[in-house]
């Protein structure tokens, strides 16, 4: 080391030394003073750089010392100041403080505590209905793109409002993937607008041809269609509909073409399983994103298909009056068909069973008509048998339903315990803040008004504690939430599981519009911005205040 | 006995260098030459001692013209009769047996 380095690195011991007195807390300052001065007395630079991070490790003790001393201290109060005669601060201390606010939001940091508010805060975005967050599924859609990921981009295709971004995910998904084809037909929603959901059941007739799923949702389109234009002169009745429909000989076609089809697949599970494999993949998911796009599902008219099969059973009878046994046949084993087709579905997706079973009745129903018009007895008591079957199938499948139903209310309690708790955090984190936020910045707040310096000291020493308490009864308000989006994303508890969610959901959103009609959110988020800029506004105000009163004597 | 401290091989070598001439001042590095200890750990022990009274403090007048005045340190009376209880004690255990030996050649 020359002359030069070694006296620079003189120098920089020392200087280092005086800065380190410069912050040094003040009731040790005299021994970072002591460690300076001494630092004056070496000569040998490498000694002196080895005293100058000795004293940084002195410092950091000292400091730590003090910040330990600073926290034990109640909230508000100064290094040697004494408490305000009278008109005392906060009486906890800022180590409790501290402590109670990093327990609750450790709790709310755990994995179940970011579900329940992401869960709780889209229950709350939405409060005109359940709708996707269109930031998530444009973040989720661009990265998608970059990745070439033709599931999330499914994902993104089934669940947007976007239109013209469905129509481009959706293609390139099933250019990427072709077994995702079924999309097409997911996609095409109830038929708000016919254009859109005509391109969509056009390519979903294209991709699966031998599906009668495509073409029950054209059927969809004629019944909305005949509706609007009966409309034009009167309401119409259904029975009015049915006339118009069954006297409409496209109608007909477009029937007959659903009752032959070979295969009925909804593709409701493919459609299931691809949202729980993209929330698995991305749990950061609002359950009002991932939600919306299977509630959507194409669910085919149940109306038509029992108006068609009744049609049916009518012709058949018909036939077999006029002696055309073989047609009459035909007809009722095409009612049937779709019937046992739907319930096989059901059995591997859980949906659309009470439909199927509905046509199976009907066409059992007409074998039994058509069985004892024919004097085949034994035949027709097996059909009336089976008839009786079905029918019992159908009030089991009844019962199922009305057990899911009374878990709601249950769910409706978790749902009040939920958000008022959640609101109570709010309250809670948002009090403690502004009462340790004055307290700290102007520690003599309100000593003209001691009545209102108690006051905010009660807040204070009990807001963090509200905060906790608070946090501590909203998970476990949300426990029963967060067992279902568990066992939604794991796939385990069989059938049903998109209904139970949405219900779960729905009880968390029906406390929003309870609380504050359907502008809670509105309200609710207005409400806190307010405080939030208060608060901001008056923390500015007193430090500007207390800038200008420091600087005021050197000018 | 006076006030207990836990006696580190560190202080147990500060309390001998400063008994070698009890009443007169010792500035923190002289200390640490003798000893050999690094500053970051001979002052929180000097912190301790005299926050516990065994050790007084002083300001001496600057010397040097343009160099800061320096600290200086020597055991207080009660401190020096503690000090020497805590030593003999300290001798019973390992590192005192050690330090003893070291201090005595």
């Amino acid at each position: 080391m020359n002359e030069t380095s070694q006296s620079l690195v003189l120098r920089w011991a020392r200087w280092q030394t005086r800065v380190l007195v410069s912050v040094w807390p003040e009731e040790s300052r005299d021994w970072g003073e002591a460690i300076a001065s001494e630092a004056e007395e070496i000569e040998q630079p490498l000694q002196a750089l080895s005293w100058a991070l000795g004293g940084v490790t002195v410092y950091l003790r000292a400091m730590g010392g003090h910040l330990w001393e600073w926290l034990k201290m109640p909230v508000g109060q100064r290094d040697g100041a004494a408490p305000l005669a009278g008109a005392p601060g906060p009486r906890r201390s800022r180590l409790f403080t501290a402590l109670v606010l990093a327990c609750a939001a450790g709790l709310l940091c755990l994995p179940e505590g970011r579900e329940a508010i992401r869960t709780v805060r889209a229950s709350w975005q939405d409060y005109a209905e359940i709708g996707p967050s269109q930031g998530e599924l444009e973040k989720l859609a661009a990265r998608a793109k970059k990745e070439n990921d033709a599931q999330t981009m499914a994902f993104v295709a089934l669940s947007t409002d976007d239109e013209k971004q469905a129509t481009e995910l959706a293609d390139r998904a099933v250019k990427l993937e072709p077994r995702l084809f079924w999309i097409y037909e997911a996609r095409s929603f109830w038929p708000t607008d016919s254009a859109v959901a005509k391109d969509w059941i056009a390519k979903a007739e294209a991709a699966d041809p031998q599906n009668a799923v495509p073409y029950l949702r054209a059927a969809r389109m004629m019944v909305e269609r005949t509706y609007a234009e009966l409309g034009k002169q009167h309401s119409p009745t259904e029975p009015e509909v049915n006339q118009a429909l069954v006297s409409n000989p496209e109608w007909g076609k477009l029937m007959d073409k659903i009752f032959r089809a070979p295969i009925y697949n909804s593709f409701s599970r493919e459609h299931e399983e691809l949202n729980r494999e993209v929330w698995r993949r991305n749990p950061q998911l609002l359950i009002g994103t991932v939600l919306p796009g299977l509630l959507r599902h194409a669910i085919p008219d149940v109306r038509a298909l029992e108006w068609y099969a009744k049609e049916l059973v009518k012709q058949a009878e018909q036939r077999r009056v006029a002696g055309q046994l073989e047609k009459a046949q035909d007809l009722l084993k095409e009612a049937q068909g779709l019937g046992e087709r739907m319930e096989e579905d059901a059995k591997r997706e859980g949906w659309f069973q009470g439909m199927g079973l509905s046509l199976e009745r009907e066409s059992t129903l007409g074998w039994k008509e058509f069985y004892e018009g024919t004097g085949q007895t034994a035949k027709a008591q097996e059909a009336r048998q089976r008839a009786a079957q079905i029918e019992e199938r159908g009030a089991a499948l009844v019962q199922d339903a009305e057990r899911r139903w009374r878990e709601r209310p249950r769910l409706e309690r978790n749902g009040w315990v939920v958000q008022l708790s959640g609101l109570a955090m709010i309250l809670g984190v948002l009090a403690a803040g502004l009462g340790v936020g004055l307290f700290e910045i102007w520690p003599a707040i309100g000593k003209r008004v001691p009545r209102a310096r108690r006051a905010l000291s009660l807040l204070t020493d009990f807001a963090p504690g509200l905060f906790l308490a608070a946090s501590a009864v909203f998970m476990w308000g949300f426990l029963p939430y967060e067992r279902l989006i568990a066992a939604f994303r794991e796939g385990s508890s069989g059938t049903g599981e998109v209904m139970r969610l949405s219900s779960a959901f729905w009880s968390l959103q029906d406390v929003t519009w309870r609380i504050g009609g359907a502008d809670a959110a509105v309200l609710g988020w207005t409400l806190l911005t307010v405080v939030l800029s208060l608060l901001v506004a008056l923390i500015m105000g007193r430090m500007a205040y207390r800038a200008m009163h420091r600087t005021a004597p050197q000018a | 006995m006076g006030l207990r401290i836990r006696l580190s091989r560190q202080t147990v070598e500060i309390l001998q260098m400063l008994l070698v001439r009890p009443g007169q001042w010792q500035h923190g590095y002289a200390i640490s030459k003798a000893t050999e200890i690094a500053s970051g750990t001979l002052y929180p022990i000097l912190m301790r001692l005299e926050k516990l009274g065994w050790l007084e403090t002083s300001w001496e007048d600057a010397r040097v013209q343009g160099r800061p005045p320096r600290h200086r340190y020597r055991l207080t009376p009660n401190g020096r009769g503690w000090a020497k209880e805590e030593l003999l004690a300290a001798r019973e255990t390992k590192f005192g047996k050690v330090a003893a030996r070291e201090a005595h050649g």
